[in-house]
């Protein structure tokens, strides 16, 4: 491979052991089973990294919708304030739910929206 | 002696500004999720990863580590390549993150950040100076090498031994071109220095 190589030069001259280290780069790259080298530091993308923002506005009104959906499905023409704490208080555990579906390794908006959400309904 | 450079056979496109060298294209083919296109790839540009892995690490197997990280981080970071710009400074930038990652070796590349852009143009070494090391034998060398400070030590050993052109090796280091010349030039001075009165060159 460098068969004119200067003297001094420590790099291999060796073809085979540079296809070993690109087999081995490639590998690491591709991770594959067995030889993959693991690279620290990496975690797991969370699932709407690769969203839009309009794709991710999208899903987190569609999510909002779900649970303001089964907000309305409730009588409110009786609810109270003392309604809304409860109703507040029962939010917390979606909001727990949807934060922990959301994986998130940073606030998730769509969870701070039903805090939103949950806190103007306690105001009304 | 050996004069002749083949390196750049390796890595002739690296660092062309405009029209888009056959490493550009691998990658915007493998940016598409071409395998077989990254494989080339990596094969076009494992030697010289390891040539600039190896200066800031001490032992081959280190480079070794590096080169694998870097190529791993290249492919998953792929779709932040602008194929508007040559591919070369854009990988090596991600090798010398990684090297930098390697806690041993911050220090010398604090040195390297402080010491490019502060320093004027300088003559090019001349090709008598390159066929005088030449001359050298190549453990008197390695032994002056030791001396020199990190910087020029790189800019000399990727240009004056394993014969990358300088805009190459500027790619390899995140410094420019210029700032290689420099080094590379101060470091054959020292070595002239150091090692002529014992071959008889002449001396500075």
């Amino acid at each position: 491979m460098n068969s004119d190589r200067r003297p001094g030069s420590r790099l291999p001259d060796d073809d085979a052991y540079w296809q070993d280290l690109a087999a081995r780069a490639v590998d690491a790259a591709f991770r594959r089973p067995g030889r993959a080298a693991e690279v620290p530091g990496r975690s797991p993308t969370p699932w709407w990294r690769g969203m839009s923002d309009a794709a991710f506005v999208l899903a987190a009104s569609a999510a909002l919708a779900l649970i303001g959906g089964s907000l309305l499905l409730d009588d409110r023409s009786t609810r109270t304030a003392t309604d809304a704490h409860a109703l507040r208080g029962a939010l917390v555990p979606e909001d727990d739910l949807l934060a922990s579906l959301l994986n998130a390794d940073e606030p998730p908006p769509a969870a701070a929206l039903l805090r939103l959400v949950a806190r103007r309904e306690g105001e009304r | 002696m050996a004069t002749t450079l083949r390196t750049t056979q390796d890595t002739e496109s690296l660092v062309q500004p405009r029209a888009r060298s056959d490493v550009d294209r691998l990658a915007v083919r493998a940016q598409d999720g071409d395998r077989q296109a990254f494989e080339a790839l990596v094969r076009r540009l494992v030697r010289p990863a390891l040539a600039a892995a190896w200066e800031f690490v001490p032992t081959r197997e280190d480079a070794e580590d590096i080169v694998q990280d870097t190529f791993a981080r290249t492919w998953r970071e792929l779709a932040r390549y602008d194929a508007a710009r040559p591919f070369g400074p854009w990988f090596f930038t991600i090798l010398r993150n990684v090297a930098r990652n390697a806690s041993r070796w911050d220090r010398r590349w604090t040195m390297i950040s402080l010491t490019d852009e502060v320093i004027a143009d300088e003559p090019r070494a001349t090709n008598d100076e390159t066929d005088a090391l030449d001359r050298l034998d190549v453990d008197r060398i390695h032994a002056a090498l030791a001396e020199l400070s990190p910087m020029q030590r790189a800019c000399f050993r990727l240009t004056g031994i394993e014969g990358f052109a300088s805009a190459e090796a500027a790619a390899m280091l995140g410094i420019s071109d210029a700032t290689v010349r420099v080094h590379a030039h101060r470091a054959k001075r020292a070595l002239r220095a150091r090692l002529g009165a014992e071959r008889g060159m002449e001396q500075p």
